[in-house]
């Protein structure tokens, strides 16, 4: 290798001698734009360990202790009672709602679940003590009150406070707001935790906006005088015959005898018929006294009937003791749907499946169209109201 | 002179050569043997469809038989404690059976598996009773177990369960350990004969070098299998995705009646949640029953709650009963077998 080509060389072959001693203006040139690079690289990744990404610390869905990242759904800020400390704020959608309530999902995916939001919170003298609060956005208001008449035993019905539905427990409240479904559940019924639900209700009825019950409520209970606690939901296959959904229901007595009624729009004859093919699964069709046709099951001989009724509707009996009984109730229901107010007929056919045209109004039709007018028949509930 | 001398030494003889060539052709041989070679002779290294290179799971197996103890001709198959202190009910319920010194012998490694599903207070009868656990707890340390482990595995953060529930406490108290899931805590468990979890991932460090299992399952209503008592408990041994068993939810339970053969188990009746279960909220929905059943038949344990705790004897049993007594592991006709009923303090 000829002198100058081994001057060319930075890492030389001798042992104990590695670098050549000298070096051009060049290559300190570059060796300093390398340095500079390198040091920049440096400075840049420990900028960033400084500054991480806060995507990379959000809280995995029901995560504890990460109260502040996570998504709090319909829950307001800084609604701890006072002295109490929020402990986990969660919120979980239809896939992993099981997270948190492994097991009974299915029941609120049965009424429409969209989306809950959780927030617990502890009383910091007692550790033992505490309120959970979950909301569930059910898409509808009839799916919240559905849901939350579902729930309730029947020691403790519900009742209309502030035009919303609301259950109070020893140790719980349950309420309705619009499409939200609140859960409000302390640890125990101590005095603590009552005054803790108190401040936690309050809190979430000013956030939340109480909607409309559903239209039924305002015939059922608000025309017909029932109980709110007897009035029920049901989204889906009513009464397990594969024959109508959206049915709302009120029983009558402990027997289980269940007036019901739902919005069919021109498929109401259909609908109607398909009920009563339902009950003549295990039952006869038999001629009833008040000239209607009615099914008395071959095993309890509990009767049953559907009819259409002042289009859109259809209505009903399911399980009855016997016709003579029902047949006034039943009637009383008819004559209220033809009497149905413009509001709350618009209401009920606001209930339609999109894809359903509605009938034709009724008698009361011209003043139906357009928006709800603002009178006093279009809120029933202040009647039946606590 | 010194080049030449380093050339001679780069000569290669010719014997040299021939040992080369030869070890280059061997090696060529072997390298295209197990390159060429179809997959399932010997020494292949072909893979076509990556299956070969994935890493072997472990996959462990309960002992054969469970953790049953003999059966007896001479002890109730149900022991019914009824009165209000825990400790009592629990001595109550497991003497009328046999007495604990029929299934736990000094040394035990013993395993308990409460249900600590949700993060729920005690009282909404959600999870097991804290104070029947530690009974149970100091019932078997004085039955001289060397060790008790509490285990269970929610989905809800496990931490959150176990002290919102009470049962870290009780655990602690009454002198047990208590195991958390963590990610390193599973392996897969052989069920031979299982539909659904034949290989599964089961908790499975509680259970190394245990030598019995008890269950401590409390009595109530659940959405989806209509109730949740002694045999539905196993299922918080399960790892993965187990929420898709809510597909054939009686047909898991059945699984888990196979999985695990318990040494006995108690059904905790001191709270039994009748409404909205399996998660509860409302007192409304928990009737103090003041009630310890033991059993070495879970399915019976459960048949009794059905009837008796949950009042439901008018109702047909839930499906998983009849799979269950199908497979010969339990009996649900629980008045044929013989009960032993006490009254306690």
């Amino acid at each position: 290798m000829s002198k100058r080509r081994k001057q060319d060389r930075v890492l030389t072959s001798k042992v104990g001698r590695h670098y050549r001693k000298t070096y051009s203006l060049t290559e300190v040139k570059v060796g300093g734009v390398v340095a500079l690079l390198l040091g920049g690289v440096a400075a840049w990744v420990g900028w960033m360990g400084a500054h991480p990404d806060p995507e990379l610390f959000k809280a995995a869905p029901g995560q504890i202790g990460a109260a502040a990242e996570v998504d709090r759904g319909v829950l307001p800020e800084g609604i701890a009672p006072d002295g109490w400390t929020e402990r986990s704020v969660a919120s979980f959608g239809p896939d992993n709602v099981y997270e948190k309530i492994n097991g009974r999902e299915g029941f609120y995916k049965s009424f429409g679940f969209v989306s809950l939001s959780f927030a617990s919170y502890l009383d910091p003298d007692d550790e033992t003590r505490g309120v959970d609060i979950e909301a569930y956005d059910l898409g509808e208001a009839a799916n919240a009150v559905g849901c939350l008449t579902a729930e309730a035993g029947p020691d403790r019905p519900p009742t209309v406070r502030d035009g919303a539905l609301i259950r109070i427990e020893p140790n719980a409240r349950f309420l309705a707001r619009d499409r939200i479904y609140l859960r409000l559940i302390a640890s125990d019924d101590s005095e603590a935790s009552n005054a803790a639900l108190d401040h936690l209700e309050a809190r979430l009825v000013a956030s939340l906006e109480a909607g409309e019950l559903p239209w039924a409520f305002g015939l059922l209970v608000g025309e017909l005088g029932l109980d709110p606690g007897q009035v029920s939901y049901i989204p889906e296959d009513a009464f397990s015959l594969a024959a109508g959904e959206r049915v709302h229901a009120a029983e009558l007595d402990a027997d289980g005898t269940t007036l019901f009624v739902t919005v069919a729009g021109d498929a109401a004859d259909d609908v109607a018929a398909a009920f009563l093919d339902g009950f003549s699964v295990i039952g006869e069709r038999i001629d009833g006294p008040d000239g209607r046709t009615w099914v008395q099951d071959r095993y309890q001989k509990r009767v049953s009937t559907a009819v259409a009724a002042a289009p859109p509707f259809v209505a009903g009996v399911h399980s009855a003791r016997d016709v003579e009984s029902v047949a006034p109730r039943l009637d009383a229901l008819l004559r209220a749907l033809a009497l149905l107010s413009p509001g709350l007929r618009d209401r009920a056919l606001a209930e339609l499946p999109k894809e359903v045209d509605p009938a034709p109004p009724s008698s009361q039709g011209e003043e139906a169209e357009g928006p709800a007018p603002e009178s006093e028949e279009s809120d029933p509930y202040d009647e039946y109201e606590e | 002179m010194s080049d030449e001398r380093d050339v001679q030494q780069q000569l290669l003889r010719r014997r040299e050569l021939l040992k080369g060539a030869g070890a280059v052709a061997g090696l060529s041989a072997v390298a295209g043997w197990a390159a060429l070679a179809p997959p399932s002779w010997p020494g292949s290294l072909q893979d076509p469809d990556g299956e070969l290179g994935k890493p072997k799971k472990r996959r462990i197996s309960l002992p054969k038989g469970g953790y049953a103890v003999e059966p007896s001709a001479v002890h109730a198959a149900l022991g019914v404690a009824r009165g209000a202190a825990p400790r009592k009910l629990v001595r109550g319920a497991v003497d009328s059976i046999g007495g604990i010194g029929r299934f736990i012998e000094r040394g035990d490694v013993v395993v308990v598996k409460p249900n600590v599903a949700f993060d729920r207070a005690p009282a909404l009868g959600a999870t097991s009773n804290p104070a029947v656990l530690e009974a149970l707890i100091r019932l078997l340390i004085e039955a001289g177990a060397a060790e008790v482990r509490v285990c269970d595995n929610p989905i809800e953060s496990p931490e959150s369960c176990f002290v919102r529930s009470g049962i870290q406490r009780a655990a602690i108290d009454g002198g047990a350990r208590v195991y958390l899931p963590g990610p390193g805590d599973f392996e897969e468990l052989t069920t031979p004969g299982a539909t659904w979890i034949e290989h599964w991932p089961f908790f499975w460090r509680p259970f190394i070098g245990a030598t019995k299992v008890i269950g401590i399952a409390p009595c109530k209503d659940h959405n989806l299998c209509r109730a949740s008592m002694t045999t539905k408990n196993w299922y918080g041994l399960l790892g993965g995705r187990r929420n898709q068993f809510h597909q054939d939810i009686h047909g898991i339970i059945s699984d888990l009646a196979l999985m695990l053969r318990p040494t006995f188990v108690v059904l905790d009746g001191t709270r039994v949640l009748v409404r909205s279960g399996p998660t509860g909220g409302s007192l409304s929905d928990v009737r103090e029953m003041q009630t310890v059943v033991a059993s070495t038949d879970s399915l019976a344990a459960d048949a009794w709650g059905w009837s008796e705790l949950l009042a439901r004897r008018d109702e047909a049993l839930p499906d998983y009963f009849a799979q269950v007594a199908a497979r010969g592991l339990g009996r649900s006709d629980w008045t044929s077998l013989r009960l032993k009923e006490v009254v306690v303090g």
